[in-house]
Parts: structure tokens; sequence; C-alpha cells
């Protein structure tokens, strides 16, 4: 009885060790510790930001239900300060360039625009290049 | 698109057979428009329209071409068994093949003459920037011109706007991603091999300009041999998945697979000189970064420049011509906060010689490349180039990382080249196989050396040229 009891204690901890970050969000946790070491913690509180991160961590990972499930609990536990693995390194530059090239971040950073504006974020996606192209108001 | 079955294509007496379906074989069919012939196309891959293009882009599998490399690097050799071949993957630059490209042998002591002059074919450079809707910049005068550009060149990149006011090698990059035209204007997507909202020029997006009620396609059929009677073609046999090897009759039989594929029907065919297959080459190229002072990009295409600054002179006795792309995108960014559109993103591409090692041979009657690796002399003008580059960039730079060499420009030239005589070649400068004139090849495969210019313009050209002496 005693042994039932405990085997089903560590089976709830274990549960709950996977659990409660993943439900907390850990990728869209270490897209936005990584916004914010690139840009400063400004940023995280322009409008439309938060949708851009959760729309590309929905993503990542996509087809394989065991890597999102392990990627969300190594960034939840914040494996990544850790040690940095290849695939979180790829994520986090993959990240990064697909802000930087389908939003308006760098003409917000730039204040040449006041409004976060953005277009397609998953970047397997082929998109018009409207924010760093002619098509920009941007151009000189 | 009349589309035709292997059995039905056997009951009829073709006037003309056109093997493959990319630019070689439309580019010559144009001139047959409006003549009353009966042409057939034979593809040997399906049709796949650009919607479903899109939808597959990260499943379709490559086609591979099997090969013996004894160059010590990786070499690719791109091809595409699909209907309009590769006008569905490439990128849409439009440089055209330049006067001395022509004449290495008489200017600079290397490799051949072609028998055909750029004068011969500038007038099919134009009809063919015409076909294309291509857009370039007639300011920028490198080689004659017999008339105007059709569309204005897209907006530079902040870099090559001061690139172009400091020396007038740096020019806008003409290119068939469209400015203005029959296809919507390029929107940067920086993904050119499949263009998401098809503004690049590719067969299957402009077929009605190559229609004609003679015109029927044969898809799904390998041509395997040309079939010859008393020295003359005869038609050609097919491979089909349904009926099997088939002959089909025709008087006269173009061949616009690609180099590749070109030389191991001749091969397996038995004709041409002991030249057919050797001497297959491209070009090699190494991408160059380069940390500026300034942001870059905000172009109106993917390749918005280049530089001729490395590109002739007498170096080339020695040297490999280069030729510099420009990219605006996808761009290259600095992840470091501030500097994201500071860099500089530029490619060096070399042309190589033919060299009689590099050929095609068939084992077991399939076509395999023995690559022994790129010349010494494209090596040497890459060496040039990287040395020279920093005094042909008029701004401060930092040369942060030079790529290694590409495995592929996907540019194949040569195999069946065109010579003033049988010992020279395999085809004569109409194109037409030496021995049998009812026989020609088409497409970069004809091309007597290669060239650091991408090869489609002159190439489409080429296949105008030799379509309107039939």
């Amino acid at each position: 009885m005693k042994m039932r009891r405990r085997m089903f204690l560590m089976g709830a901890a274990a549960t709950a060790l996977v659990a409660v970050p993943v439900s907390l969000g850990g990728t869209v946790g270490f897209l936005k510790r990584t916004l914010r070491d690139h840009f400063g913690p400004d940023v995280l509180n322009l409008d439309g930001v938060a949708d851009f991160v959760t729309e590309f961590a929905s993503y990542s990972a996509q087809g394989s239900p065991a890597k999102k499930l392990a990627a969300e609990v190594y960034f939840a536990w914040h494996g990544d300060q850790m040690k940095m693995i290849g695939p979180a390194a790829a994520l986090r530059d993959r990240f990064l360039y697909t802000i930087l090239t389908r939003s308006n971040i760098i003409a917000v950073q730039q204040q040449r625009a006041a409004q976060f504006d953005y277009g397609l974020a998953d970047p397997w996606l082929p998109a018009c290049g409207q924010y760093l192209s002619a098509a920009a108001d941007e151009t000189l | 698109m009349k589309l035709v079955s292997a059995e039905e294509a056997q009951k009829t007496g073709w006037d003309v057979i056109l093997v493959g379906t990319s630019f070689a074989s439309f580019f010559f069919a144009y001139k047959l428009k409006g003549k009353g012939l009966k042409v057939l196309f034979v593809e040997r891959g399906p049709y796949v329209d650009h919607d479903r293009q899109l939808e597959n882009r990260l499943h379709r599998p490559a086609d591979e071409v099997a090969q013996e490399n004894s160059s010590g690097q990786r070499k690719d050799w791109t091809v595409r068994h699909q209907f309009g071949g590769c006008s569905n993957c490439w990128w849409g630059n439009t440089p055209r093949l330049q006067p001395s490209d022509f004449e290495l042998r008489s200017r600079y002591g290397v490799a051949q003459d072609w028998p055909v002059s750029y004068a011969d074919i500038e007038p099919y450079m134009i009809e063919a920037e015409y076909l294309m809707d291509v857009a370039g910049s007639d300011e920028a005068g490198y080689a004659p011109r017999s008339a105007p550009f059709p569309f204005p060149p897209h907006v530079p990149s902040r870099a090559e706007r001061r690139l172009f006011e400091a020396a007038p090698s740096w020019q806008p990059m003409p290119c068939a991603r469209s400015n203005g035209g029959r296809r919507p204007a390029c929107c940067v997507s920086g993904t050119c091999n499949l263009c998401p909202i098809d503004a690049k020029f590719t067969i299957l997006n402009s077929l009605d300009l190559f229609a004609d009620d003679g015109f029927q396609y044969l898809l799904d059929a390998e041509c395997r041999m040309v079939e010859t009677a008393a020295g003359r073609a005869a038609g050609i046999v097919v491979n089909t998945a349904d009926a099997g090897p088939v002959t089909l009759r025709a008087d006269f039989v173009g061949l616009g697979a690609n180099p590749i594929y070109n030389s191991a029907i001749l091969l397996r065919s038995g004709i041409g000189s002991e030249r057919v297959g050797r001497g297959i080459h491209e070009q090699l190229g190494q991408f160059i970064w380069a940390d500026i002072p300034f942001d870059n990009y905000y172009g109106g295409t993917s390749l918005t420049g280049m530089g001729y600054g490395l590109y002739d002179g007498d170096f080339r006795r020695e040297a490999a011509s280069v030729l510099i792309e420009s990219w605006n995108a996808p761009p290259s960014l600095r992840l470091e906060r501030g500097k994201w559109l500071r860099r500089l993103k530029l490619k060096l591409v070399a042309e190589d010689l033919p060299q009689a090692s590099n050929r095609v041979v068939l084992k077991d009657g399939e076509p395999v490349v023995l690559w022994t690796g790129h010349s010494d002399y494209t090596y040497a003008g890459l060496a040039r180039g990287r040395e020279l580059l920093p005094s042909l960039i008029p701004f401060e730079h930092e040369i942060v990382r030079i790529g290694g060499f590409e495995p592929t420009e996907a540019h194949i030239v040569g195999g069946t080249p065109m010579a003033w005589d049988r010992a020279g070649g395999v085809v004569d400068r109409k194109c037409r196989v030496f021995g049998t004139p009812d026989l020609a090849c088409l497409g970069a495969g004809v091309f007597t050396t290669g060239s650091a210019a991408n090869p489609t313009l002159t190439l489409a050209a080429l296949s105008l040229y030799a379509g309107e002496l039939l």
C-alpha cells in the first residue's frame, strides 16, 4: 500500500514537473527572453508583439508532438541558460530573422514607426518581403 | 494545351519533335509558330501547376544525377524532370553573355571561339528579353544593345545606389522577375526558385506566348534515343510508364533536355563525334559578406545589382572572368542590435572552361557524370576576385566572412559544343549535329565555352536563332 502510494506521488510529481511549465508556455517564454535580450525589455510592451511570438511558437516543432513537448520542457526549465543546444540556437536565430524581416520592428526601433506591424509569422511559408523591400515607406 | 498519348503520338508523322519543355525547346518552337507545322513536345516529367508546386514545395524530392566525383569537393547538378523544366526553379536573372565570351581564343588564347558572335545573337537576345518581360537599365551600357529593355530596372538596394554612382562597372541586374508587364510585380520574397506570386517568367505562366494549333504535348515520356535513316534524323524512341518503348516519327528532332541528358541521348544513339559528353562544366560561386557603416537593402527584387569589375580584360589569359552578384533578398542580417541591415552580401561567380576529363558517359545505358573538378583557371579567377573585391567597393567595409565554394550554380554548360567543324565540337553554328542535319541540340549544352554570366537569356536567344534557321 505504501509502495503504491509512493509510486502515485512520484508519478504526480513527474507529471507536474512537465505539465506545469508546459502550461506556462516554455517556447513562448524563450522567445520573449530572446526578444528582451536583443531589443531591450520595452519591446515586450509593444502591442502585437505577444501575438507574433505566440503565432511563431505555434509553428515550431510542427508535426512532432514528442519534440514539441521536449522543447516546451527544455525552455520552461530555462535549459537554454544552462546549455544552449543546437536546435535552440537555430530556433532563436530563425525567430530573430523572421521578426526582423517580416515585421516593422526595425522601423519601430529606429523610431520611424510607432505601431508594431507584422505579416506572415510562419517561417516555413514564403512571404513577400514588404518590410525590407522597396515597397516599404522607409526607402530613401 | 493539347496533350497526346504515346499511342496517338505514334500514329502521327510529326514535322518536328522537341525533347524537353524548358527554355531551349520553347524558344526554338516560338519561331515555328504559324507555319502550319505539327510539333510534338516530349517531356519526361509530369505537368504540375504553380499552386501544386507551392503546396508540395517542402516535399518534392530532388531529381538526382548519377556522378563519379573525384574532385574532392561536393558537386551538385540541378536538373528538373517536370513540364517547364528548370524554368520552374530558375531565379530569373538575365545578364547576357558579353562579346568577349564568344571569342576567348582569339582575344586571350584560351579554349575556343564560338562559330557565332555576340552580334549574330544580339537581335535574338532582345527578342528573348521582350518575351520574358525583362527589367533592366538602358543607362548601364556594357555590351551594345540594339533596343531598350522592355521594362525599367528594379529599385536598387541602398548599398547599390552608392556602388552605381561610384563606378559604371556596377549595374542593375537585369531579370525576368516582373517590374511591369504580364505578370504580377516582384514582391521581394527572396524565394525565387518558386515565386509565391508567380512574378518570375516560367514556361508555365507564359504558355500562351508559345501556343500554336499544331503544337501538342506528350508527358511522362523519356526520350531514350534518336533514330536515324540514311544519315538523317527519322524520329525518337521514348519510354513511357504505360506503353513501354515507343518509336515516334519526325522529319526534324530538337534535343532540348539539358546538357547531361542531351549528351546521353546522343551517346545511346551513337550519333555525333567523340566529343559528345566531353567538357561538361559550370560556373563556380562563392559568397562574401561585408559589414558596412550604413543600412543596406530596401531594394525591389532579390538580386538587384551586379558588378563587371572582374569580368573582362587581359587577365583572362590566366584567370577566369568573374561576375559579382549583389543580393538584396533574402537579406543577410547582422544580429547585433541596431546594426541589423549594415551588411553587404555579394557573390563571386567565375566562369569555367570545358575540360575533356569532365564528361558524361553511359553506364548500363544511363548517364553518369565523371567529374574531376573545376579548372585551375576558375580557381585563379576566384582568387583574383577575392583579392581585388575590396578595391571595387567605394565605401568603408570589412569583409567578415568568405563562404566555401558553392556545390552548384545550377547552370550546366557543354557536352554538345558548337564549333566550326566536327573536329571542334558536336553541333554547327545552326545548332545542328555534324553529320545529322535534321537533328539539333538546343540549350546551354551547345555553348562552346561558358561564361561568368547566367546562361539563360543567351541560350533562349540561341534557340530563337536556331528556330528561325529551320
